[in-house]
């Protein structure tokens, strides 16, 4: 007699059909890029050209000091464009702070999108509306947040996935853990998009994790894991539209990796010569996905003038835009700060909101009186 | 901080050399964006808009609108705003720079315009710091009634002022009163505060004279046999008897012939409380000043108990030891104000007594006596009432009566 | 001969003091530790090949090794709990929190082991571990970066609560929190990582050690009580109180625990009039805690109540607002204005 003739005891899954691809999944380039729909291709090159520009331009506007900060996702914007487009209306994306350009991609307004970081306040758009949470500065917090939401709309009756973003760096935290193995045990509709750009500010996988790939660590919580080439928007996007239509037809959560790398530092205010090599990111400059994609649409003849004027023009309009209202100064108002805290103010916050309205009506006279 | 950075002409293609300006589109001290196009240029083929490579603040335009300009010559320059080096590697300034996660330390806060008076009387640095009293309150009363606490001596643990420490100071006002502010004497003359004690005092007199409506009347009396009998009563006794006890015993004699005389008026119900006991206050002049003790249950004391309770009140006072029991609660007042030698006055009422009985000075005076004329020892009596707790008649009667007693002395017996 | 003049002058050049920032003095004391005692063990996020995200730990990596300045995995809770394994093993950690809001995950190895080992051993393990967090706002810093949590420490028994405003104190309360055998808090005001003073590394000022108090500046009408990155706004407020007729005390606590009430009760005693500022929300705030000290030992010399000025009672606000949060100047002065002065005792 052996444990594996106990009643109780068996595996209950088989870790084979969970493991991912040997290899990061890719499309353009290989033959199957061919029976791509043209229209998806062009889509996503206009706009990944557009979230390029947007990810310089907001680099440009920290620089201005029209933004505290900007953690910018250049030449991680297949990924970013991908997430978005695998989601339908009704579903919901969980980003992180560095994750912008997914949400706009979304359609969330970028001058919306971009609040927190500018610093008016935590978060600027309608998440209801959009269906987009908060962006979250602590990482992976909002994992666990993305399993609870996709399981409420089920248990509602609602058809309802939730894609939740996070980077190699948040993968460590308890609450990827804690998340994986709830929406895993739940069978929650849940898509987990882990970005793996090389770095957690500038410490290198490495140090990171020990595991083949974060892909793999799906096993371990017995739900399927895919590996793919974060810079092929084209696998990326079908990657992630084939995890979300699994989640909607109560096949229950995926892990895919998408392997990719971070261009530019943490933040603009990060000096990544002090961990890593020029050459590195030069190397990675080749594999940059508006290229990737070139050639596929080139191959195609899919690339002309029409197409890349348009695709620069968008971004041109999206970017003059975004310069034109950051460069407008912010529509604050101090008395808000204790409008939110509870649904209904206590006494003590309106006796300080009564101070600070008073110490603001002082400021005001004495400028007026000077 | 800011790197001020040099923009210029660039080469627009097609072997251009120079181009003219046509119009510019932004000024100096405009913020620009990377990118942004900052003028219109002419070339030979078309109007051009130059976008700016860096994104920052206008310092300087080079060039009008018309002018030519060559290709390779200076634009404009920008400011370039954040710091694009790493921040903590900048030792020059005291500030951050901008910050993996923010704006930075930046521009400290500017301040509010504050126009503050310094506080009344000048400076309000206390000289030797707080004194150790047993509780604010105390604290307030020793203020309210202007006594300086590091005069005192607390009977607490560790000199800590009580509450009984400072109710004593108060008994005693005047010399521990807070000090005269030492003002330079105005023109029209030197002012001198009502705080403190002798504040408290004249609101007290004010109230008296503005709530109370009332009246006096007056009678010289023949003390002769008052004092004669005083100096019997007295002789080969240990324990003296002074004129100002017999006065005592007279007053409460008469108050139980006349007992609306020792009353209250209730403003707020609008009532005359007559009150049981005659709680008697008398005057006592000490070297600390004018202090009114006061015998509680007068009515039930004899001459020589009146006589023993006075003199201890008196002692007391004089050392500044008396409680605020013995100062407080008093319902008639006997005011001897003969020892500033004068005959009469019209005393002001101890607020919220009824009456007082004043005693001028006992002096020879010319008198009719048994149809003769001859030097009696003449006192003047007079009675200040609230005339709402009797009428004149009353008044009278309790005066006549007193004046009697201290005539013929023999009539207080009737009292025994 | 020439030669010892040489390295007389030169040896005077290293010690003589000239500007250093705070920054560079945490740096200092780290790397003196590291040198001191090969028990000394650095963990945390970007601290090795980065240097720390504030620089901090610059070079250490470098000079010492991998093994005793660690990049860690991101998880603050897996840097503590791991710290609590290799003390119990003799080795003495210190570890880094990014930021005083990351280090919410790691709050259940604080409370529940690391501020009660020794207690639960009865001394047999004691975890002499120095948690570095930079703390408090004026950074322009989006959420989750300009937290104070003093409040959540200095409440949890078995846990020190050092915070330096100085940089001398930085130096000085850094080493003497890792020699410490208790497990520290060691609260860096990150506004102040900038701040200058005149500061030797070979020979640097001896401070006053941890559960000791400062008089900053002395005064005679009223303490205003501080720690940490609100002391130059209290010495700032002094200044400017001057012109309005009050000579300010300004106290820098440098610990919260333990808690120096000798030399805040004598400071209260001496002038009757206490305002505590701190960054952090007012309600139930380390002023509540100081209030009530300060009041229960120079209740009979105060002259008035002990005034808080305070985080309003809000989530930390976004950079654009928290110039309203921050106890200010004028604040300050508005509150010594509210002790009460009218004329004399």
């Amino acid at each position: 007699m052996t444990v594996l003739d106990q009643p109780v005891w068996h595996p209950r899954t088989e870790p084979a059909p969970l493991l991912p691809d040997a290899e990061p999944y890719r499309l353009l380039g290989t033959p199957a890029a061919r029976a791509l729909d043209p229209g998806l291709l062009t889509g996503l090159y206009g706009q990944l050209v557009r979230g390029r520009r947007y990810n310089r331009q907001a680099t440009a506007l920290t620089k201005q000091g029209r933004l505290a900060v900007y953690p910018s996702s250049a030449g991680q914007e297949a990924c970013q464009i991908g997430a978005a487009l695998a989601l339908r209306p009704q579903d919901w994306l969980f980003p992180s702070y560095r994750d912008t350009l997914a949400v706009i991609a979304r359609g969330v307004d970028p001058v919306e999108a971009l609040t927190l970081l500018r610093g008016d306040w935590h978060s600027g758009y309608d998440s209801r509306e959009c269906h987009v949470a908060p962006l979250s500065t602590p990482l992976a917090t909002q994992l666990p947040h993305a399993v609870g939401l996709a399981h409420a709309a089920r248990l509602k009756g609602d058809d309802v996935v939730a894609l939740a973003m996070v980077g190699d760096g948040g993968t460590s935290e308890g609450d990827f853990h804690e998340a994986l193995n709830f929406a895993a045990v739940w069978r929650a509709p849940v898509v987990f998009f882990v970005q793996n750009n090389g770095f957690a500010i500038s410490v290198p996988l490495a140090k990171q994790t020990a595991a083949p790939s974060f892909a793999h660590k799906a096993v371990g919580y017995g739900m399927p894991g895919r590996l793919v080439d974060g810079n092929d928007a084209a696998a990326v996007h079908a990657v992630l539209t084939e995890a979300v239509g699994r989640a909607r037809g109560g096949g229950g959560p995926t892990l895919v990796e998408a392997v990719t790398y971070r261009i530019e530092a943490h933040t603009n205010a990060d000096d990544a010569t002090r961990y890593r090599d020029d050459t590195e990111v030069e190397t990675w400059r080749e594999h940059d996905p508006i290229a990737l994609l070139e050639r596929e649409l080139r191959v195609r003849g899919l690339l002309d003038e029409t197409l890349i004027s348009a695709a620069e023009d968008e971004a041109e309009r999206m970017a003059a835009d975004l310069r034109d209202r950051m460069n407008e100064e912010a529509a604050l108002d101090p008395m808000e700060l204790f409008t939110h805290v509870y649904a209904e103010q206590t006494p003590q916050l309106r006796e300080q909101a009564a101070m600070l309205r008073a110490e603001l009506d002082a400021e005001r006279d004495a400028g007026a009186g000077t | 901080m800011a790197v001020v950075r040099e923009f210029v002409l660039p080469d627009l293609g097609e072997g251009l050399t120079e181009a003219e300006i046509v119009r510019w589109l932004v000024r100096v001290g405009e913020v620009v964006a990377v990118d942004q196009p900052v003028v219109e240029v002419e070339t030979a083929k078309a109007v051009v808009e130059v976008p700016c490579p860096y994104g920052g603040v206008v310092t300087a335009r080079f060039g009008e609108e018309g002018e030519e300009l060559g290709v390779g010559r200076p634009l404009l320059t920008v400011a370039v705003g954040a710091s694009e080096d790493s921040p903590s590697d900048s030792r020059a300034g005291s500030g951050s720079g901008n910050v993996l996660v923010g704006y930075g330390t930046g521009a400290p806060a500017a301040r509010r315009r504050r126009v503050r008076a310094p506080a009344m009387g000048g400076a309000v640095v206390v000289d030797d710091g707080p004194v150790a009293v047993i509780s604010p309150l105390v604290r307030r009363v020793a203020r309210e009634h202007g006594v300086d606490l590091r005069s005192l001596t607390g009977s607490g643990p560790d000199g800590l002022i009580l509450r009984a420490d400072v109710e004593r100071a108060i008994a005693a006002p005047v010399v521990v009163a807070e000090p005269v502010p030492a003002l330079a004497p105005a023109p029209d003359g030197s002012r001198i505060p009502l705080r403190g004690v002798r504040g408290a005092v004249a609101d007290k007199l004010s109230r008296s004279r503005r709530e109370i409506p009332d009246a006096t009347c007056w009678v010289d009396a023949d003390a002769t046999e008052l004092l004669a009998a005083r100096a019997a009563m007295n002789a080969g006794a240990t324990a003296k008897v002074s004129v100002l006890a017999l006065l005592a015993r007279i007053c409460t004699a008469a108050l139980a012939r006349h007992p609306e005389l020792n009353s209250t008026v209730d403003t707020e119900r609008n009532e005359i409380v007559r009150l049981p006991g005659v709680h008697l206050g008398f005057a006592a002049q000490t070297e600390r000043g004018l202090v009114v003790p006061v015998v509680r249950d007068a009515q039930a004391r004899t001459v020589e108990g009146l006589a023993e309770e006075m003199a201890r009140l008196t002692e007391a006072a004089r050392a500044g030891k008396l409680t605020p029991g013995e100062l407080t609660g008093g319902t008639f007042t006997l005011n001897n104000y003969g020892v500033f030698g004068v005959d009469g006055s019209t005393p002001i009422i101890n607020h919220p007594e009824a009456a007082m009985l004043g005693v001028g000075r006992i002096a020879p005076k010319p008198w009719v006596w048994e149809g003769e004329l001859a030097v009696r020892q003449v006192v003047q009596l007079s009675l200040t009432f609230d005339h709402r707790v009797c009428d004149g008649g009353t008044a009278g009667g309790f005066l006549r009566f007193v004046a009697d007693c201290v005539e013929r002395p023999a009539v207080l017996l009737r009292s025994v | 001969m020439s030669t010892h003049t040489g390295t007389a002058v030169a040896a005077e050049r290293r010690t003589e003091r000239k500007p250093a920032t705070m920054a560079y003095a945490l740096n200092r004391a780290l790397r003196d530790a590291l040198a001191d005692d090969p028990s000394v063990h650095l963990l945390g996020e970007d601290i090795g090949t980065l240097g720390g995200v504030f620089r901090i730990t610059d070079g250490l990596a470098k000079e010492f090794g991998d093994s005793r300045c660690t990049d860690t995995p991101l998880a603050e809770a897996g840097i503590l709990g791991t710290a609590v394994g290799m003390a119990m093993y003799g080795l003495r950690p210190v570890v880094e929190m990014q930021f005083d809001a990351f280090a919410y995950p790691a709050f259940e190895q604080l409370i529940s082991h690391v501020s009660r080992m020794r207690n639960r051993t009865r001394g047999v393990l004691p975890l002499p571990i120095t948690i570095r967090v930079p703390y408090g706002g004026g950074i322009g810093g989006v959420e989750h970066h300009s937290d104070s949590s003093e409040a959540y420490y200095l409440h949890t028994p078995g846990l020190h609560v050092v915070t330096p405003a100085t940089v001398a104190d930085a130096y000085g309360l850094l080493r003497a929190a890792i020699a410490s055998d208790d497990p520290v808090v060691f609260l860096e005001p990150k506004r102040l990582y900038w701040s200058k003073d005149d500061w030797s590394a070979d020979e640097p000022a001896v401070v006053p050690g941890p559960g000791r108090a400062m008089v900053r500046r002395a005064g005679r009408s009223a303490t205003l009580i501080t720690y940490g990155p609100s002391l130059p706004v209290c010495l700032e407020a002094a200044e400017a109180a001057g012109e309005e007729g009050w000579d300010l005390e300004v106290l820098d606590l440098r610990t919260l625990v333990p808690f120096d009430d000798e030399t805040v009760a004598a400071s209260v005693r001496r002038t009757g009039r206490a305002v505590v500022v701190h960054e952090s929300a007012g309600f139930g705030g380390a002023g509540a805690e100081i209030a009530a000290r300060v009041t229960e030992r120079c209740f009979h010399w105060l002259e008035a109540p002990v005034l808080r000025v305070t985080g309003f009672d809000i989530p930390y606000p976004p950079p654009m607002l928290e110039r309203h949060h921050l106890p200010s100047v004028d604040r300050i002065l508005d509150a010594v204005g509210r002790l009460q002065w009218e004329g004399g005792a």
